[in-house]
């Protein structure tokens, strides 16, 4: 159990590429720490420097406040689970979550009681004999974690565990590494470029673009209020509406024709600034003609059943909105909506940062 | 690929059996020609069928016969070539499983450069190198001896790139889940990559034993003691007996015995050399 530091860590690989640009990330005891972000945005290559997998160009990292830029992985006290597992092949699923533990020469007695527990715990023990090949997927991540947390470590990291899983069990393993972590209480560092599995899994995400960390927060705190662009656009799925607009009194103009009018704290004065204007497809209502902010033309309609995803446009920008399932929408109907202001993001079109 | 007509079915089988009697047709005549007496041999047609005097002749080889016709027992001539062989090949996997390792998995100066080298005496066979390679041996004093039998075989690219290969199959992740494990690079190489490369060893085991086996070039020339000779060496002594006419059945029977031991450890590691040869498993 510990909290890991992570202080103004870079990146740079021999080839003079620089995959990390400076991370700065406060993790606490029994946190579950969620790294985001689309492929290649060095969320791996961060995961890999805790691990110690990838040597720190510039910066430190802190386990438990010892600091571990020149620490060997195993000296480090953490375990590692992998995108594909990394069972040892020939070993049977006792020896593979022996023998990290056999390697440290530990008693051959408290490896024995060690594994029972592990495999326990994860429900593996009819299978302790078996070899990896004899497994199914679930069967292998669940020996994988069973190699990690039978060593008790200060630290779990998780390396995009369960992008080779089918989605069915990639929910179940899910909410297990959720209800593992949440029982032994150890700090975890869970990479992914899934943000469902980012929002659901992590008590505080960090989500990475080109080697930066855009936001770090609370899973609410970035669906509520990103802070760029780039997290509105990440975050939450289907992904927020981010349209071109100009700021005007009183509102924003959208296209040729449309004005939502805003509030004046929202705007805060700046006048014909060029913005990007962002809304949740949730937060569209159908409301009377007399109070629509605009009207949206749907043309095609995704019934999902709780909930239909209408694609739309309205002047020549496209629209996805979420709308409950209840609600019936046929296509090319006109569709008048209405936006409560407090759902309304602005960000500067061209810094992509927050406005209002 | 997989047609069920009769008459792909006839003609796949006229296929593999024609092939099977070109290949076996000249070890049954060694065979047919080691039951008969020498007289039978001399004339022509050379009988096809085993004759009577299987017992006597592979006896005599045995015992006194092959000192006669080749200067030392087939016995001797026989462990000779197994320490041979056995040398050349467990020397080998050593040699080659060691420096694949430290191509795919250290990064140290000039490693590219030495993997080059060691890939570029491929294209070198024995016989271009062996008149300087018989030079160093004679000048360490090695000529007659099991040392400059086999040590000048020992190193090998062939086996080196193909451990090399394997190791850059494994996937990396391996590596990595053993050193967040604790073990260190040689823990890794016994723990690890040297179970995984059983029946890639098995393979080699049987290609480079019957290539230690069949050497006949190298030992001719290190050896003028008869008592290092090998068994090819031997038929080979046997067959160019000066004026006389070669007791054919005698060579022959002397022929078949040196093809068992390639026999046996063939059948013995068949099912892992042919997994080795075509198993992808990680």
């Amino acid at each position: 159990m510990a909290e890991v530091s992570i202080r103004n860590v870079t990146k740079v690989y021999p080839n003079g590429f620089q995959a990390i640009h400076g991370v700065d990330v406060d993790i606490e005891d029994s946190e579950f720490l969620v790294l985001v972000g689309p492929s290649g945005c060095g969320k791996s290559t961060l995961l890999r420097m805790v691990a110690g997998l990838e040597t720190i160009t510039t910066g430190e990292v802190f386990i438990g406040r010892r600091m571990v830029n020149k620490l060997e992985p195993a000296e480090r006290d953490i375990a590692m689970v992998f995108q594909n597992y990394a069972l040892y092949p020939h070993m049977s699923v006792r020896q593979n979550m022996a023998y990290g533990l056999k390697v440290r020469g530990m008693p051959k007695k408290q490896i024995e009681e060690a594994v029972r527990r592990a495999a326990e715990t994860l429900g593996l023990t009819e299978l302790l004999d078996r070899k990896p090949r004899q497994l199914s997927g679930g069967q292998r991540q669940r020996v994988a974690m069973g190699r990690a947390i039978v060593r008790e470590p200060q630290v779990f990291l998780f390396d995009e565990p369960l992008s080779n899983l089918d989605a069915k069990l990639r929910v179940q393993m899910r909410i297990e590494i959720k209800r593992l972590q949440e029982r032994l209480g150890v700090t975890a560092v869970y990479v992914t470029h899934d943000q469902v599995e980012a929002m659901t899994l992590g008590h505080r995400l960090v989500v990475m673009n080109e080697g930066r960390a855009e936001q770090i927060g609370t899973p609410l705190e970035l669906y509520e209020c990103p802070h760029t662009a780039f997290v509105a656009g990440f975050i939450g799925s289907p992904a927020m509406n981010l349209l071109e607009g100009r700021l005007e009194t009183k509102g924003v103009r959208l296209g040729r024709e449309i004005h939502v009018a805003l509030p004046e704290t929202i705007l805060n004065g700046a006048l014909n600034a060029e913005v990007l204007f962002g809304v949740r497809p949730e937060h569209f209502e159908i409301v009377p003609p007399e109070q629509a902010l605009l009207t949206i033309k749907s043309d095609l309609v995704e019934a999902l059943g709780a909930d239909t995803l209408v694609h739309g446009h309205s002047d020549g920008m496209s629209f996805t909105m979420r709308l409950p399932g209840s609600r019936h929408v046929s296509m090319g109907e006109d569709l008048p909506v209405y936006i409560a202001p407090e759902n309304l993001h602005l960000f500067d079109l061209e810094t992509g940062s927050r406005t209002g | 690929m997989v047609e069920n007509r009769p008459i792909t079915n006839i003609l796949t089988h006229l296929v593999v059996i024609g092939g099977i009697i070109v290949t076996a047709l000249p070890i049954w005549i060694a065979f047919v020609a080691s039951t008969h007496p020498v007289e039978n041999l001399l004339r022509s047609p050379i009988p096809l069928l085993p004759g009577g005097d299987l017992v006597a002749n592979y006896s005599e080889i045995l015992s006194e016969g092959s000192a006669r016709v080749g200067g030392i027992g087939v016995g001797p001539m026989m462990l000779n070539s197994l320490i041979m062989a056995l040398v050349i090949t467990v020397g080998k996997i050593a040699i080659s499983i060691i420096s694949a390792f430290a191509i795919v998995y250290f990064r140290f100066p000039l490693r590219m450069l030495f993997f080059w080298m060691i890939f570029i005496t491929l294209m070198l066979p024995v016989e271009v190198r062996i008149l300087p390679t018989f030079k160093v041996v004679a000048d360490l004093a090695m000529l007659n001896s099991y040392a400059g039998l086999t040590i000048p075989l020992i190193a090998s690219a062939t086996a080196t790139f193909l451990f090399r290969q394997f190791f850059l199959s494994v996937p990396e992740e391996l590596a990595e889940a053993a050193r967040i494990d604790g073990a260190g690079p040689m823990r890794f190489f016994r723990d690890i990559l040297l179970p995984l490369s059983r029946t890639n060893t098995a393979a080699l085991f049987v290609i480079l034993f019957i290539y230690g086996w069949n050497q006949y070039l190298w030992p001719l020339l290190i050896t003028t003691d008869e008592s290092y000779y090998t068994i090819v060496v031997g038929i080979a002594r046997m067959v160019n007996a000066g004026d006389t006419v070669p007791d054919w059945n005698l060579v022959m029977a002397a022929t078949m015995l040196g093809m068992l031991p390639p026999v046996v450890v063939v059948i013995v590691l068949q099912r892992l050399f042919v997994q080795g040869l075509v198993e992808t498993e990680k």
